[in-house]
Protein backbone atom coordinates (compact mmCIF):
# COMPACT_ATOMS: atom_id res chain seq x y z
CA UNK A 1 0.00 0.00 0.00
CA UNK A 2 1.37 3.28 -0.90
CA UNK A 3 2.30 5.58 1.92
CA UNK A 4 -0.37 8.50 2.50
CA UNK A 5 2.36 11.32 1.89
CA UNK A 6 5.04 11.56 -0.45
CA UNK A 7 7.16 14.91 -0.97
CA UNK A 8 9.72 15.29 -3.72
CA UNK A 9 11.69 18.30 -3.66
CA UNK A 10 13.72 20.07 -6.31
CA UNK A 11 17.24 18.93 -6.54
CA UNK A 12 18.37 22.20 -7.36
CA UNK A 13 19.75 24.16 -4.39
CA UNK A 14 21.83 26.90 -5.90
CA UNK A 15 22.54 28.62 -9.16
CA UNK A 16 25.06 31.50 -10.22
CA UNK A 17 26.04 32.84 -13.76
CA UNK A 18 28.26 35.53 -15.73
CA UNK A 19 27.96 36.55 -19.38
CA UNK A 20 28.47 39.60 -21.24
CA UNK A 21 26.47 42.62 -21.68
CA UNK A 22 25.35 42.12 -24.67
CA UNK A 23 25.64 38.87 -24.55
CA UNK A 24 26.17 38.54 -28.61
CA UNK A 25 28.56 37.51 -31.63
CA UNK A 26 31.29 40.60 -31.23
CA UNK A 27 30.09 41.88 -28.23
CA UNK A 28 30.40 45.35 -27.40
CA UNK A 29 31.40 44.55 -23.77
CA UNK A 30 34.43 45.98 -22.74
CA UNK A 31 36.19 42.19 -21.89
CA UNK A 32 35.95 41.23 -25.48
CA UNK A 33 37.69 41.04 -27.85
CA UNK A 34 40.33 39.20 -26.49
CA UNK A 35 43.35 38.24 -28.71
CA UNK A 36 45.17 34.71 -28.19
CA UNK A 37 48.63 33.53 -29.47
CA UNK A 38 51.03 31.28 -27.91
CA UNK A 39 52.27 34.27 -26.36
CA UNK A 40 49.56 35.31 -24.38
CA UNK A 41 49.32 33.00 -21.75
CA UNK A 42 46.10 31.43 -19.65
CA UNK A 43 43.96 34.04 -19.82
CA UNK A 44 40.84 34.06 -17.14
CA UNK A 45 37.35 34.68 -19.53
CA UNK A 46 34.81 34.34 -16.46
CA UNK A 47 34.55 33.75 -12.57
CA UNK A 48 31.66 32.63 -10.82
CA UNK A 49 31.18 32.16 -7.22
CA UNK A 50 28.68 29.74 -6.02
CA UNK A 51 27.24 29.06 -2.24
CA UNK A 52 27.28 25.89 -1.30
CA UNK A 53 24.69 24.22 0.69
CA UNK A 54 25.85 20.82 1.38
CA UNK A 55 28.07 18.29 1.58
CA UNK A 56 26.03 16.03 -0.78
CA UNK A 57 25.41 18.00 -3.99
CA UNK A 58 27.10 18.25 -6.97
CA UNK A 59 27.77 21.29 -8.82
CA UNK A 60 26.96 21.55 -12.58
CA UNK A 61 29.45 23.62 -14.60
CA UNK A 62 28.37 25.06 -18.25
CA UNK A 63 30.23 27.39 -20.60
CA UNK A 64 29.95 28.82 -23.96
CA UNK A 65 32.78 30.41 -26.06
CA UNK A 66 32.31 31.93 -28.82
CA UNK A 67 35.93 32.80 -31.16
CA UNK A 68 37.21 33.25 -34.60
CA UNK A 69 40.22 32.22 -35.76
CA UNK A 70 42.44 34.63 -37.85
CA UNK A 71 44.85 31.84 -39.61
CA UNK A 72 46.48 29.51 -40.79
CA UNK A 73 45.49 29.24 -44.56
CA UNK A 74 43.63 25.74 -45.17
CA UNK A 75 47.07 24.18 -45.99
CA UNK A 76 48.64 24.78 -42.52
CA UNK A 77 48.10 23.05 -39.32
CA UNK A 78 44.74 24.29 -37.81
CA UNK A 79 45.11 26.68 -34.41
CA UNK A 80 44.33 25.10 -31.54
CA UNK A 81 43.34 26.45 -27.78
CA UNK A 82 42.91 25.02 -24.60
CA UNK A 83 39.58 25.79 -22.06
CA UNK A 84 40.19 25.07 -18.33
CA UNK A 85 37.83 25.26 -15.78
CA UNK A 86 39.45 26.20 -12.09
CA UNK A 87 38.07 25.44 -8.66
CA UNK A 88 39.68 28.58 -6.77
CA UNK A 89 42.33 30.35 -8.59
CA UNK A 90 44.11 29.58 -11.96
CA UNK A 91 47.18 27.86 -11.92
CA UNK A 92 47.36 27.15 -8.02
CA UNK A 93 43.59 25.90 -7.93
CA UNK A 94 42.21 22.63 -8.25
CA UNK A 95 42.09 22.21 -12.22
CA UNK A 96 38.68 20.60 -12.12
CA UNK A 97 37.81 20.71 -16.44
CA UNK A 98 39.58 21.21 -19.79
CA UNK A 99 39.30 20.49 -23.37
CA UNK A 100 41.07 21.75 -26.42
CA UNK A 101 39.02 23.08 -29.66
CA UNK A 102 40.17 24.60 -32.82
CA UNK A 103 39.95 26.29 -36.05
CA UNK A 104 41.38 27.03 -39.52
CA UNK A 105 40.83 30.76 -41.36
CA UNK A 106 42.51 32.99 -43.11
CA UNK A 107 43.46 36.04 -41.88
CA UNK A 108 40.96 37.63 -44.90
CA UNK A 109 37.99 34.70 -44.49
CA UNK A 110 38.50 33.44 -40.82
CA UNK A 111 36.70 31.22 -39.37
CA UNK A 112 34.00 31.80 -36.61
CA UNK A 113 33.30 28.89 -34.39
CA UNK A 114 31.77 28.10 -30.60
CA UNK A 115 32.66 25.69 -28.28
CA UNK A 116 30.72 24.62 -25.40
CA UNK A 117 31.63 23.03 -22.12
CA UNK A 118 30.02 20.42 -19.79
CA UNK A 119 31.24 18.93 -16.28
CA UNK A 120 29.81 18.16 -13.34
CA UNK A 121 31.98 18.70 -10.21
CA UNK A 122 31.84 15.88 -7.26
CA UNK A 123 34.77 16.75 -5.45
CA UNK A 124 33.94 16.53 -1.81
CA UNK A 125 33.82 19.84 0.03
CA UNK A 126 33.58 21.78 3.23
CA UNK A 127 30.53 22.93 3.85
CA UNK A 128 28.49 25.88 4.11
CA UNK A 129 31.57 27.17 1.50
CA UNK A 130 31.62 29.89 -1.12
CA UNK A 131 33.17 28.12 -4.27
CA UNK A 132 34.38 30.26 -6.91
CA UNK A 133 35.21 28.53 -10.42
CA UNK A 134 37.06 30.21 -13.00
CA UNK A 135 36.88 29.79 -16.74
CA UNK A 136 40.51 30.72 -19.01
CA UNK A 137 41.54 30.08 -22.27
CA UNK A 138 45.36 29.55 -23.88
CA UNK A 139 46.31 29.63 -27.29
CA UNK A 140 49.66 27.56 -28.08
CA UNK A 141 49.67 28.05 -31.89
CA UNK A 142 51.19 31.50 -33.47
CA UNK A 143 48.12 31.74 -35.34
CA UNK A 144 45.95 34.62 -34.39
CA UNK A 145 42.47 34.27 -32.28
CA UNK A 146 40.10 36.11 -30.79
CA UNK A 147 37.23 35.90 -27.79
CA UNK A 148 34.79 37.54 -29.87
CA UNK A 149 31.74 36.24 -27.60
CA UNK A 150 29.45 35.10 -26.70
CA UNK A 151 30.69 34.25 -22.93
CA UNK A 152 28.54 32.19 -21.05
CA UNK A 153 29.55 30.43 -17.64
CA UNK A 154 26.97 28.63 -15.35
CA UNK A 155 27.17 26.53 -12.19
CA UNK A 156 24.23 24.86 -10.49
CA UNK A 157 24.15 22.63 -6.86
CA UNK A 158 22.75 19.78 -7.70
CA UNK A 159 21.11 17.87 -4.69
CA UNK A 160 22.58 13.77 -4.24
CA UNK A 161 19.52 12.47 -2.86
CA UNK A 162 17.18 10.01 -3.66
CA UNK B 1 -10.70 -1.68 0.21
CA UNK B 2 -9.76 0.49 -2.08
CA UNK B 3 -6.32 1.27 -2.06
CA UNK B 4 -4.97 4.66 -0.60
CA UNK B 5 -2.96 7.50 -3.37
CA UNK B 6 -2.38 9.52 -0.46
CA UNK B 7 -1.39 12.59 -1.09
CA UNK B 8 1.90 13.76 -3.32
CA UNK B 9 3.63 17.11 -3.00
CA UNK B 10 6.00 17.83 -5.92
CA UNK B 11 8.44 21.33 -5.96
CA UNK B 12 10.30 21.89 -8.17
CA UNK B 13 11.36 21.19 -11.68
CA UNK B 14 14.80 19.12 -11.52
CA UNK B 15 13.00 15.79 -9.83
CA UNK B 16 16.18 12.72 -10.74
CA UNK B 17 19.91 13.52 -12.26
CA UNK B 18 22.68 11.46 -13.22
CA UNK B 19 25.85 11.74 -15.03
CA UNK B 20 29.37 10.17 -16.35
CA UNK B 21 32.38 11.94 -16.73
CA UNK B 22 35.93 11.00 -16.94
CA UNK B 23 38.29 11.21 -14.07
CA UNK B 24 39.80 13.57 -14.84
CA UNK B 25 37.56 14.99 -17.23
CA UNK B 26 40.19 17.13 -19.01
CA UNK B 27 41.51 17.18 -22.51
CA UNK B 28 44.18 13.86 -23.10
CA UNK B 29 42.71 12.36 -19.59
CA UNK B 30 44.71 9.72 -17.66
CA UNK B 31 41.28 7.98 -17.27
CA UNK B 32 41.81 4.69 -18.75
CA UNK B 33 38.27 4.98 -20.47
CA UNK B 34 40.91 7.46 -23.07
CA UNK B 35 42.12 7.56 -25.95
CA UNK B 36 38.95 5.65 -28.06
CA UNK B 37 40.38 5.26 -31.22
CA UNK B 38 37.87 4.74 -33.97
CA UNK B 39 37.61 3.95 -38.08
CA UNK B 40 34.73 3.43 -40.29
CA UNK B 41 35.56 -0.25 -39.23
CA UNK B 42 34.45 0.11 -36.08
CA UNK B 43 30.60 -0.18 -35.54
CA UNK B 44 28.99 2.31 -32.89
CA UNK B 45 31.62 2.72 -30.10
CA UNK B 46 30.36 3.07 -26.50
CA UNK B 47 31.51 6.70 -24.76
CA UNK B 48 29.33 6.84 -22.03
CA UNK B 49 26.25 5.88 -20.42
CA UNK B 50 24.01 6.42 -17.50
CA UNK B 51 21.01 5.57 -15.87
CA UNK B 52 18.34 8.11 -14.41
CA UNK B 53 15.22 7.56 -12.57
CA UNK B 54 12.17 8.60 -14.35
CA UNK B 55 9.47 9.79 -12.84
CA UNK B 56 5.55 9.57 -13.41
CA UNK B 57 4.89 12.27 -16.58
CA UNK B 58 8.34 13.48 -16.95
CA UNK B 59 11.30 13.92 -20.08
CA UNK B 60 14.65 13.44 -19.60
CA UNK B 61 17.07 16.29 -20.52
CA UNK B 62 20.28 14.94 -22.25
CA UNK B 63 23.24 16.89 -22.52
CA UNK B 64 26.93 15.83 -23.82
CA UNK B 65 30.29 16.92 -24.33
CA UNK B 66 33.03 14.94 -25.97
CA UNK B 67 36.37 15.98 -27.52
CA UNK B 68 38.45 14.40 -30.08
CA UNK B 69 41.50 14.47 -32.04
CA UNK B 70 41.66 14.16 -35.65
CA UNK B 71 45.24 13.35 -37.80
CA UNK B 72 45.86 13.41 -41.47
CA UNK B 73 42.93 14.21 -43.46
CA UNK B 74 43.09 15.59 -46.72
CA UNK B 75 39.18 15.91 -46.63
CA UNK B 76 37.24 16.14 -43.68
CA UNK B 77 36.32 13.25 -41.47
CA UNK B 78 32.78 13.38 -40.06
CA UNK B 79 31.90 11.68 -36.55
CA UNK B 80 28.49 10.64 -36.08
CA UNK B 81 27.71 10.52 -32.02
CA UNK B 82 24.22 9.33 -31.45
CA UNK B 83 21.99 8.60 -27.92
CA UNK B 84 20.23 5.35 -27.06
CA UNK B 85 17.23 4.35 -25.11
CA UNK B 86 18.55 1.20 -23.83
CA UNK B 87 22.07 -0.74 -25.24
CA UNK B 88 22.65 0.32 -28.92
CA UNK B 89 22.23 -2.91 -29.96
CA UNK B 90 18.47 -3.16 -29.04
CA UNK B 91 17.87 -0.22 -27.89
CA UNK B 92 15.89 2.97 -29.27
CA UNK B 93 18.02 5.96 -31.38
CA UNK B 94 16.53 9.06 -29.55
CA UNK B 95 18.98 11.14 -31.00
CA UNK B 96 22.07 11.53 -33.64
CA UNK B 97 24.28 14.06 -34.92
CA UNK B 98 27.53 14.98 -37.02
CA UNK B 99 30.43 16.76 -36.61
CA UNK B 100 33.70 16.59 -38.34
CA UNK B 101 37.48 17.63 -38.52
CA UNK B 102 40.35 18.02 -40.86
CA UNK B 103 43.56 18.17 -39.61
CA UNK B 104 47.43 17.36 -40.94
CA UNK B 105 49.67 14.73 -39.96
CA UNK B 106 51.57 17.10 -37.20
CA UNK B 107 48.78 18.80 -35.29
CA UNK B 108 45.87 17.29 -35.96
CA UNK B 109 42.74 19.15 -35.25
CA UNK B 110 41.39 19.16 -31.91
CA UNK B 111 37.10 19.50 -31.44
CA UNK B 112 35.21 19.41 -28.76
CA UNK B 113 31.47 18.42 -29.65
CA UNK B 114 28.61 19.27 -27.51
CA UNK B 115 25.33 18.84 -28.11
CA UNK B 116 21.80 18.29 -25.74
CA UNK B 117 17.99 16.92 -26.72
CA UNK B 118 15.14 15.96 -24.77
CA UNK B 119 13.61 12.69 -24.75
CA UNK B 120 9.77 12.67 -23.96
CA UNK B 121 9.30 9.57 -21.56
CA UNK B 122 5.74 10.15 -20.50
CA UNK B 123 4.96 7.06 -22.44
CA UNK B 124 7.04 5.07 -21.25
CA UNK B 125 6.68 2.71 -17.88
CA UNK B 126 10.18 2.28 -16.84
CA UNK B 127 11.08 3.92 -13.73
CA UNK B 128 14.90 4.00 -14.61
CA UNK B 129 16.34 3.85 -17.94
CA UNK B 130 19.73 3.71 -19.69
CA UNK B 131 20.72 6.06 -22.11
CA UNK B 132 24.06 5.19 -23.88
CA UNK B 133 26.23 8.04 -25.89
CA UNK B 134 28.26 6.78 -29.15
CA UNK B 135 30.33 7.35 -31.84
CA UNK B 136 30.99 6.32 -35.23
CA UNK B 137 33.38 7.30 -38.20
CA UNK B 138 32.94 7.73 -41.82
CA UNK B 139 35.90 7.66 -43.15
CA UNK B 140 39.31 5.30 -42.33
CA UNK B 141 41.38 8.11 -40.60
CA UNK B 142 41.52 7.73 -36.99
CA UNK B 143 39.25 10.10 -35.02
CA UNK B 144 40.70 9.86 -31.59
CA UNK B 145 38.46 10.72 -28.25
CA UNK B 146 40.84 12.17 -25.85
CA UNK B 147 38.65 13.49 -23.11
CA UNK B 148 36.57 15.17 -22.23
CA UNK B 149 33.67 13.27 -22.03
CA UNK B 150 30.83 14.52 -19.93
CA UNK B 151 26.99 12.76 -20.61
CA UNK B 152 24.28 13.87 -18.23
CA UNK B 153 20.60 12.86 -17.76
CA UNK B 154 18.36 15.50 -16.16
CA UNK B 155 14.25 14.23 -14.87
CA UNK B 156 12.15 17.23 -15.97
Amino acid sequence: MSSAFQFTFDKVTGFEYDTLNPNTSNSTDPRVPIPLDNTTGEVTLSTITIPVNSKKSFIWLSATIGFRVNGPVASGAPAAMTFKIWKGSPGTGSLVYSTTDSGQGGAGDPTFRISNLNHVDKEKKSCPALISYSLTVEAFDIESIDIIGPITFTAVEIIDEE
Amino acid sequence: MNKSQGLQFTMGKLLNFDFDVLKPNTTNSTDPTVPIIITEANTPTILSKITVNIADNSNVWLYATAAFNVRGADLPVSVIFKIWRGHPSKGDLVFSTADAGQGNEEVGTFRNSSFTSIDMTCNTSCSRITYYLTAESTKDTQMIFIGPITFIGANL
